[in-house]
């Protein structure tokens, strides 16, 4: 029972599929049409083969009625009638007595019984037997009558044939033409699921994969392309969008929440290859004061020129960030403490410059704390309280640049993972 | 009265499937007009004309045949024209049996022939009896084919008989 429900079901949504419907609507065309075709040729051809019969009976019959002449009970006559049976198209020929009905002369097939009833179209009677009469004379002037029985049964038979050829060719017309739609409907079909996985995929937010389809289906191309458009589209956005998550508007730098991932990344990779990594922190001296004296406009014009000093500073592989106001951050990949001071003094170098904005020159100077991974911290919050703190030491002290006091791990000592969780202050703060 | 006769609707209804039956049902009011025609015993077929047609004059069966198969006939210098009575199918087929030898498919045929090879008009065809007998009447060489109580009915000549339903 339930086997028969899911059968139903299953054909039930077969049917209601694009190819069920293509199939479906073909027949319901087919059901219509094909009867009115295949009807209409059979009976054109059916009377065709009917006159033709009756044509030829009648024609026969009047040049045999002509040929028996003056003398239709001469034994030439009586040869003719005999010849005519024999040809088996005429089942009996005779010659009969208007007046009296009587049978004056006749040649019979064996065992032929022929009660007469004209006919004037084919199939009358319902006999199989064209049965028609002539008129004739005898030499006394008697009025006669010629009756010929012409068999019906070979253009029956022609008939039949025709309705069953009619028949094998409507069934291999209906076989060839169903297939014919099946393989177009699947054709169709297997682009719309294509289409359809794809719309599904761009739904549950993975559009990464494009949609290259050519059905052949002008409106499947068409939807297709357009849900490629879409895709693109969805893509261009969401790489806009991660950008604006990720990246500070003003400068075009990292901001904070992509420097946190990008410093958990640094540790994490740092973790298994052993190799250190610096954090500079970098605040601006004089900024709030120019902001001030000059205006927002010229303190936004000012940031972005400095973090485009930063950018020039550090490696592609570096990161330079703005964590928020004058405020902003390096991460310096594979650099130990001495790689990370030459870079602050650079860092310091360009942001003591001079920076000429809308006709005014303008010397801010920067103060830059850092720490280095993993000697004065194994996490994100170590590291960066590390380097803040020396940082504003260095601000403090006007000494530019001031590496971080606290050490968890000598620089020539054991592994930091040996040593994780038990911080150790560095007696020689660096200048 | 002729057995044929008696037989003609019933031998057509002999024939099997459902397409033949709707042909059958389509022909069946035509079928029976004919068959009240000539149902009545001793029906003739006759050849008819108007009240101008020549007094006495008379055709033989091929002097029929060649002037509706497309021949010259003239009776007292008067050509005949002849008339095609379309308004009764058996009527027509008894005339195509008994007086032409064809079937309707050939004579339609070789109406067609003539007016392409010689020229000829088609000869005018009625299916209506009222229409054929007032074009009978106007013309005086027009000679028609009909039943003769038809003929009688409309007030026709009788130009002499074609065929009798006279059979032993």
């Amino acid at each position: 029972m339930v086997r028969l429900r899911t059968l139903k079901e299953a054909l039930r949504g077969r049917l209601e599929s694009f190819s069920g419907r293509m199939i479906l609507g073909m027949l319901a065309v087919h059901a219509a049409l094909l009867p009115l075709l295949f009807g209409g040729v059979i009976y054109i051809v059916q009377r065709g083969y009917e006159a033709q019969f009756v044509d030829n009976v009648r024609s026969q019959a009047y040049v045999i009625s002509l040929a028996l002449g003056s003398d239709p009970l001469g034994p030439q006559a009586q040869a003719l009638l005999e010849d005519l049976s024999l040809s088996g198209r005429v089942l009996y020929a005779e010659v009969v007595d208007r007046r009296t009905g009587e049978v004056v002369a006749a040649a019979p097939q064996p065992g032929m019984s022929h009660p007469f009833r004209e006919d004037f179209f084919f199939g009358q009677g319902g006999d199989e037997i064209y049965h028609i009469a002539l008129p004739l004379s005898a030499p006394d002037g008697r009025p006669l009558e010629l009756h010929l029985g012409y068999d019906e049964t070979p253009t029956r038979q022609q008939i039949a044939l025709a309705y069953r050829r009619a028949l094998y060719i409507g069934l291999a017309y209906i076989v060839l033409t169903l297939v014919l739609v099946a393989l177009v409907s699947a054709q169709v079909t297997r682009s719309l699921d294509r289409v359809r996985q794809a719309s599904r995929a761009i739904a549950s937010g993975r559009f990464d994969q494009s949609l290259d389809l050519r059905s052949h289906v002008r409106e499947v191309d068409s939807l297709a392309k357009d849900l490629e458009d879409m895709r693109r589209t969805l893509v261009d956005l969401a790489a806009a969008l991660e950008y604006q998550a990720l990246h500070d508007p003003l400068t075009g730098l990292s901001n904070r929440a992509h420097f946190y991932d990008r410093l958990h990344q640094a540790i994490a990779a740092s973790r298994r290859s052993g190799e250190p990594f610096t954090l500079l922190l970098v605040d601006l001296d004089r900024f709030k004061e120019i902001n001030d004296t000059h205006g927002h406009q010229v303190g936004d014009l000012l940031i972005q020129q400095v973090a485009a000093r930063l950018r020039h500073v550090i490696r592609e592989s570096d990161l330079a960030a703005r964590l928020g106001g004058d405020e902003f951050a390096l991460l310096l990949l594979g650099a130990d403490k001495e790689g990370g001071l030459r870079i602050a003094r650079k860092v310091l170098d360009q942001l003591n410059a001079p920076f000429f904005i809308r006709g005014l020159e303008l010397r801010v100077g920067a103060s830059v704390g850092l720490s280095v991974y993993p000697h004065h911290g194994s996490d994100e919050e170590s590291l960066i309280r590390c380097a803040d703190i020396s940082m504003y030491e260095a601000k403090s002290s006007g000494q530019g640049v001031q590496v971080c006091r606290m050490c968890i791990l000598p620089e020539n000592g054991p592994s930091a993972a040996s040593l994780m969780g038990q911080p150790e202050r560095d007696p020689a703060p660096t200048v | 009265m002729h057995e044929a006769l008696k037989q003609g609707a019933r031998g057509r209804r002999r024939r099997p499937g459902a397409w033949r039956l709707a042909v059958l049902l389509a022909l069946l009011p035509a079928w029976l007009l004919g068959a009240a025609a000539w149902a009545a015993p001793g029906a003739r077929l006759v050849l008819a004309a108007g009240p101008h047609f020549p007094e006495g004059a008379r055709l033989n069966p091929q002097e029929v045949r060649l002037l509706f198969l497309g021949g010259r006939v003239t009776r007292e210098g008067l050509r005949l024209q002849p008339v095609l009575n379309a308004a009764d199918p058996f009527l027509e087929e008894v005339f195509l049996q008994k007086v032409l030898f064809m079937s309707k498919a050939h004579y339609q045929r070789r109406l067609v022939a003539l007016a392409f090879r010689l020229g000829r008009p088609r000869p005018p065809v009625f299916q209506d009896e009222e229409a054929l007998a007032e074009h009978l009447r106007r013309r005086p060489g027009a000679v028609s084919y009909l039943w003769a109580r038809q003929a009688r009915r409309l007030g026709l000549k009788v130009v002499q008989e074609l065929w009798s339903d006279s059979a032993p």
